[in-house]
């Protein structure tokens, strides 16, 4: 079931009605959203429940058995296990295909043909988002963080909740299980907010991101036909199209868990208007960069084993920030690219303790700059979506060529252009606030610019509703 | 919870004034340009000829003093580009009109024989066509040809036709399209593109300029839908009620494999044109004919059609 289908507008109100009737009764509203989430990831596909059910038994059982471990070496036993078959189910739907293909692809240049035992393996929705989120919490019982759950209900429900079960915000358990445990009470402005988050993410999703899609697949299908200048603009509407995507659908979330009181964290912090790549991964998938942080960075040294070491460690983070995108060659050279423009960044941080533009004192001048590296970063990051979309590293190396030897040619799509001057000059003027898409006090003008995007979502909004593309994460 | 139900029923009366004033003032640009309006809505052409057909069907439906019969045909482009209505007319001595249309699915067909039937004409023979390639078809097309192309879409059946296919989009259109009409000064372009085609008259569309194309394609021939399945039962109550000579239509294709066994277990009457002498080189597709190839077809169906229901030719 899609965020931006007929269905969840129908799935939506019935569990919002129904979870308020039971408020009184914590155990059955929380079975309530266990049902609903099951149902709503059923829906695509019913065979892949077994999966969300087997890792929260597992995340369950291990995080209990931790709590109670007499020494710490048996509690890194059941962490190992816990995280063993976490990451055991993610390499084999995720990766197995990957690791076969390189491996042969390996064996082939030396020489060597192999008969591949290959399989055609579906990968199950969103088996990214819940196995980090699963993973986290096991971590944390173990580093004492947080109590395991005893109440397996509430438990199951807060791994698969459905408005952040396929694409993220991926959660922590000292922040949505806390919520999932305790008691909630119907709360109108909580509700409001939802309900704008939930109208703003449909805008960014059906008219920016699918409208731009429009105009990104003819451009990287069809890429001989086109100039150096579409290859760039492929790019700059793919990175838009990502952003509206992505962040609609975060949107989306939120605003769907508010209607049901709870509070998601936010994902994204308008990362288009980044000054440089490093600030853009502070504003985008806040959560993932997180996670990355607190399970991988910190544990790997992070900075406190100098500079040195830093900068490997950002190296890796990235490299495996790739790969965690997706099953592809493009994903892993789409991280150390972005890593090249991130690491010189952090590094004078490191050594300065300010950023470069602390060094400009005349404030017209550090408005052009930073006005000049709004425009630079989203550059650098429109032609890092070129391997993020192409099919292969080859595919990503034409398309770059062309943008070199074919400069400076008229753009053959410009219309699509309006779509992103519409989403930069609304989150520029009008939302200024990513939990609040809706500031407008003036009773009649809000109810105008929401009957406006409920006007442009209904002029947009296909039959066959298009797919969200973290989805495939 | 009271106070969230009652704000969004508040905004919905809102929203309500809101879409009717956004459509009146979409529909008045029209006065100044087209452009607005062609960006947001689809816009009536002449291409398929449903815009001609759907004046032509009305005053045909008027004209109740003619003492002749009358016959109706439906179906999709196999009945209203390769069977003309004047040979058919001609031979049988029957007044048919062709309201045929793109893509044309057995629940259209239902739609437009209510509107036909309830026009208060006397209609002795209906021909409707069964055509394999269109029974899973939704009717998406026709509704929508038959909303934006019509010369007056506030016309009952148009409404009927947008509850078909069930998509917010056709019912937006249906709405602006109800709306313009009540806006002074508003302004109805028509695209007059023909891509090689002429409109015949009685509905009947002869395409003589055409490129031949995927005329090695197999044809694929779908399942029959609930839907269409259901609209096909009515039509035949509907004829039986009226006492209208119902007439199931196969027409001739290039590439098919057809199986007619289901409509054979219906009651009612089959003209095979599957079996058409009619040679491949005067298709330009698997499915249309050339000019000159339609009324060689024609006036083989109206030989069987004479033979099928026994009738005696006269002239009209």
């Amino acid at each position: 079931m899609l965020f931006n289908s007929f269905d969840y507008l129908i799935f939506l109100p019935v569990v919002f009605a129904s979870y308020w009737l039971l408020q009184r009764n914590l155990k059955l509203q929380n079975f309530l959203v266990l049902c609903a989430s099951y149902f709503f990831y059923g829906s695509w596909d019913w065979r892949f429940l077994f999966l969300i059910a087997i890792s929260t038994f597992i995340d369950y059982s291990c995080s209990i058995q931790i709590s109670r471990s007499d020494s710490a070496r048996a509690g890194k036993r059941w962490l190992g296990l816990s995280i063993f078959a976490n990451l055991g189910l993610l390499c084999f739907f995720k990766y197995y295909g990957f690791f076969v293909d390189s491996w042969i692809a390996l064996f082939a240049s030396i020489g060597y043909e192999m008969s591949p035992w290959t399989l055609s393996i579906i990968l199950p929705l969103g088996i990214s988002f819940y196995t980090f989120q699963t993973m986290a919490y096991t971590i944390d019982v173990y580093r004492g963080k947080i109590e395991p759950c005893k109440d397996y209900i509430a438990f199951s429900a807060f791994i698969s909740f459905f408005p952040q079960l396929v694409a993220g915000p991926i959660e922590r358990a000292s922040d949505l299980l806390t919520q999932v445990v305790k008691p909630r009470r119907f709360n109108y402005i909580q509700s409001v907010q939802g309900l704008r988050l939930i109208l703003w993410g449909l805008f960014k999703k059906v008219v920016i991101a699918d409208s731009l899609g429009k105009g990104v697949a003819p451009l990287f299908n069809h890429w001989a036909d086109y100039t150096g200048t579409d290859m760039l603009m492929a790019g700059v509407f793919f990175a838009f199209q990502m952003y509206a995507d992505f962040s609609g659908y975060a949107d989306i979330a939120i605003g769907s868990a508010k209607l049901l009181g709870i509070e998601l964290r936010s994902n994204f912090r308008f990362p288009m208007f980044s000054k440089s790549v490093l600030e853009f991964w502070q504003r985008w998938h806040i959560s993932l960069t997180k996670w990355f942080t607190d399970y991988l960075y910190i544990p790997m040294g992070g900075s406190k084993k100098g500079l040195a070491i830093a900068i490997r460690n950002v190296f890796i983070i990235f490299l495996v920030s790739g790969l965690w995108h997706g099953a592809n060659w493009t994903f892993i050279i789409w991280g150390a690219y972005q890593a090249a423009f991130y690491i010189p960044v952090f590094a004078y941080r490191k050594v300065y303790g300010k950023p470069m533009i602390g060094h400009i004192h005349n404030a017209l001048l550090r408005h052009i700059v930073n006005i000049g590296s709004v425009v630079f970063t989203v550059l650098v990051l429109s032609v890092a979506r070129l391997f993020y979309r192409a099919e292969s590293i080859g595919h990503s190396y034409v398309m770059l060529k062309k943008m070199v030897t074919d400069a400076f040619t008229p753009i053959s799509t410009p219309q699509y252009l309006w779509y992103i001057g519409i989403l930069i000059f609304i989150e520029l003027f009008i939302r200024r606030d990513e939990r609040n898409p809706i500031p407008i006090k003036n009773t009649f003008l809000r109810y105008l610019y929401c009957s406006a995007l409920i006007v442009a979502i209904l002029l947009h909004i296909d039959s066959h509703n298009e797919q969200f593309l973290y989805f495939q994460f | 919870m009271r106070r969230l139900l009652y704000r969004i029923l508040l905004f919905s009366g809102f929203f309500a004034i809101f879409l009717l004033v956004f459509m009146a003032l979409i529909a008045y640009s029209t006065k100044y340009s087209p452009a607005v309006e062609k960006y947001l809505f689809p816009q009536p052409g002449l291409w398929g000829g449903t815009y001609q057909r759907s004046q032509e069907l009305d005053v045909w439906l008027k004209n109740t003093e003619n003492d002749s019969l009358s016959g109706l045909l439906l179906g999709g482009s196999t009945v209203y580009r390769n069977i003309d209505p004047y040979i058919l007319s001609e031979k049988t001595g029957i007044d048919f009109f062709n309201a045929g249309s793109n893509s044309q699915a057995l629940a259209n067909s239902l739609v437009l024989l209510q509107h036909c039937v309830n026009s208060g004409k006397p209609i002795q023979y209906l021909v409707v066509s069964v055509d394999h390639v269109l029974w899973d078809n939704s009717g998406l097309e026709s509704s929508s040809d038959w909303i934006t192309n019509n010369h007056n879409p506030s016309a009952g059946y148009t409404f009927n036709m947008a509850a078909i296919a069930r998509t917010h989009l056709l019912w937006l259109s249906y709405a602006y399209l109800r709306v313009k009409q009540y806006v002074p000064g508003s302004y109805i372009y028509v695209d007059t593109t023909l891509r090689g085609e002429v409109y015949a008259g009685k509905g009947f569309v002869c395409s003589s300029d055409q490129t031949p194309r995927k005329l090695e394609v197999k044809v694929p021939i779908p399942e029959m839908s609930p839907k269409n399945y259901n609209a096909l039962l009515e039509i035949m109550r509907i004829c039986k009620e009226r006492n209208i000579t119902l007439t199931f239509f196969n027409p001739k294709l290039l590439n098919a494999e057809y199986d007619v066994s289901v409509i054979k277990q219906l009651d009612g009457k089959i003209l095979d044109a599957a079996t058409a002498p009619v040679d491949a080189a005067l298709f330009y597709d698997n499915y249309h004919l050339y000019c000159r190839g339609t009324a060689l077809y024609t006036e083989w169906i109206a030989d069987e059609f004479i033979q099928l229901h026994h009738i005696t030719p006269t002239t009209l």
